[in-house]
């Protein structure tokens, strides 16, 4: 195992082109779809979680069905989207880290929304009922929910980035691994392992381990800071 | 002046709350008194706005604020969650000082650094009836505000609450189970039982003659307790 994490710091320090290239565009997507599946599923999921509504265990129950949305099936439902012959196939997005992204915001944004609506709707009952009390208005209790909530949707949105840097089915699917392109960690890992390269893909996989340890380190910093 | 007239309130689980009149004059404290489930959270909860009503009318004179039974306790600290309640009518040093002087009469002073999460629950509820005391209200809706507090703090928060009213000249409703506090309290006096009032008067007078036979049964038992 020494051996694998020596060959990961010796392929980070190389300055292999590729290598770097590939880390850029991994962190690039991860970042960014988590980003776009945070605007969307955060003040959705505090939403749901606050509001009293028809049909609101419906869509508890949708949103938890597509938490485990299987990410072939999403890749797949992209790819038919943005293929020649799909309905966006002008926009020539297939094997671009763009439809990468659609494909992961696809994926995550029901995982962050399902998890903020559970996070805040624990919080809102009581303390709406504090603060219409209070007289505070509604802008503000919102407000101050994702305050109350603040260090839970930085996990919330962390476990949207970890689902976003270790997916491989859709991120194969629709980028394709396009070498210098649209190859990410996860899918040069799988091509290393098909060709029976084991300590590179092995260093690889440190790597990615450690790119995760450090956004997550740095979240985990913002997180102490605002408690 | 609170005015309720033909409120009703269907729960699911067959529970009515029922109210053909109701009316709280300026300055009045009035305790709401029953045993558990007679409607007396609910009917402070309908008439603060956190729950809806089916039908009828409230009519509300000046800003009502409700202390709920279990008010949410807001992270940070004990000052923090008490300048909540001022609601952005004082900001900076002005907030800090009204804040700290609530604590003061709340006897909470020293706590105000610390974490609002630290606190006993006795002291939490103390806190609680800081935040809602920090400004001017001209009425106030408690639902059972010093159920756990000790009974020596509990006469030094009554006599808090009573110049509060004193000098604000506000309305006061109050739920209690207590019946000293009740009678410390209030100048008139509610019993409710399922989801309607059995008796409304003066407080004394409700207690000494009571008219209806749940008032007299119930009145019976808090003799006893």
């Amino acid at each position: 195992m020494i051996d694998y994490i020596k060959q990961a710091f010796s392929l980070l320090l190389s300055g292999d082109s590729e290598l770097w290239q590939i880390i850029g565009v991994t962190v690039r997507m991860s970042l960014l779809s988590t980003l776009i599946s945070c605007l969307i599923g955060l003040p959705l999921g505090v939403a749901a979680g606050r509001a009293e509504f028809r049909g609101k265990g419906l869509f508890v129950r949708i949103t938890n069905t597509f938490m485990g949305l299987p990410p072939v099936v999403a890749g797949l439902i992209v790819f038919m989207f943005l293929s020649r012959s799909g309905p966006f196939g002008s926009l020539k997005l297939l094997f671009s880290v763009t439809a990468m992204v659609i494909a992961q915001v696809i994926l995550i944004t029901p995982i962050v929304t399902g998890l903020s609506t559970s996070v805040s709707s624990a919080r809102a009952g009581r303390l709406r009922e504090t603060a219409v009390g209070l007289g505070i208005g509604r802008l503000k209790q919102v407000l101050l929910l994702l305050s109350e909530c603040r260090t839970q949707l930085i996990s919330v949105a962390l476990t949207g980035f970890g689902r976003a840097i270790s997916e491989v089915g859709a991120v194969q699917l629709v980028g394709g691994n396009v070498q210098f392109k649209t190859r990410v960690m996860t899918t040069a890992i799988m091509l290393e392992t098909n060709k029976g390269n084991f300590e590179f893909a092995i260093a690889l996989g440190i790597i990615l381990l450690l790119l995760a340890f450090i956004v997550i380190s740095v979240a985990y910093a913002m997180q102490e800071k605002i408690k | 002046m609170i005015e309720i007239i033909g409120l009703r309130k269907q729960y699911s689980n067959d529970f009515l709350l029922e109210i053909e009149e109701l009316n709280i004059d300026d300055g009045e404290r009035v305790a709401i008194v029953g045993p558990n489930g007679s409607g007396k959270s609910t009917l402070l909860n309908i008439i603060a706005g956190v729950i809806s009503h089916d039908s009828g009318s409230i009519n509300i004179k000046g800003e009502c604020v409700f202390l709920p039974q279990s008010p949410y306790c807001f992270q940070g600290s004990v000052l923090s969650n008490v300048k909540i309640g001022l609601n952005g009518s004082a900001k900076g040093k002005d907030a800090r000082k009204a804040a700290s002087e609530a604590l003061k009469k709340t006897e909470l002073e020293k706590f105000g650094r610390n974490k609002a999460g630290s606190l006993s629950g006795g002291e939490t509820q103390r806190m609680m009836l800081a935040r809602m005391l920090v400004k001017k209200h001209e009425c106030l809706l408690l639902d059972e505000p010093l159920s756990a507090v000790d009974i020596e703090f509990c006469r030094k928060l009554e006599r808090v609450l009573l110049d509060f009213c004193a000098q604000n000249g506000s309305t006061m409703l109050i739920s209690t189970h207590l019946p000293v506090q009740a009678v410390n309290l209030s100048t008139k006096i509610i019993i409710m039982n399922n989801g309607r009032i059995e008796e409304y008067g003066n407080t004394r007078d409700v207690i000494q003659h009571p008219n209806t036979k749940f008032g007299k049964m119930f009145l019976e038992q808090w003799r006893i307790e």
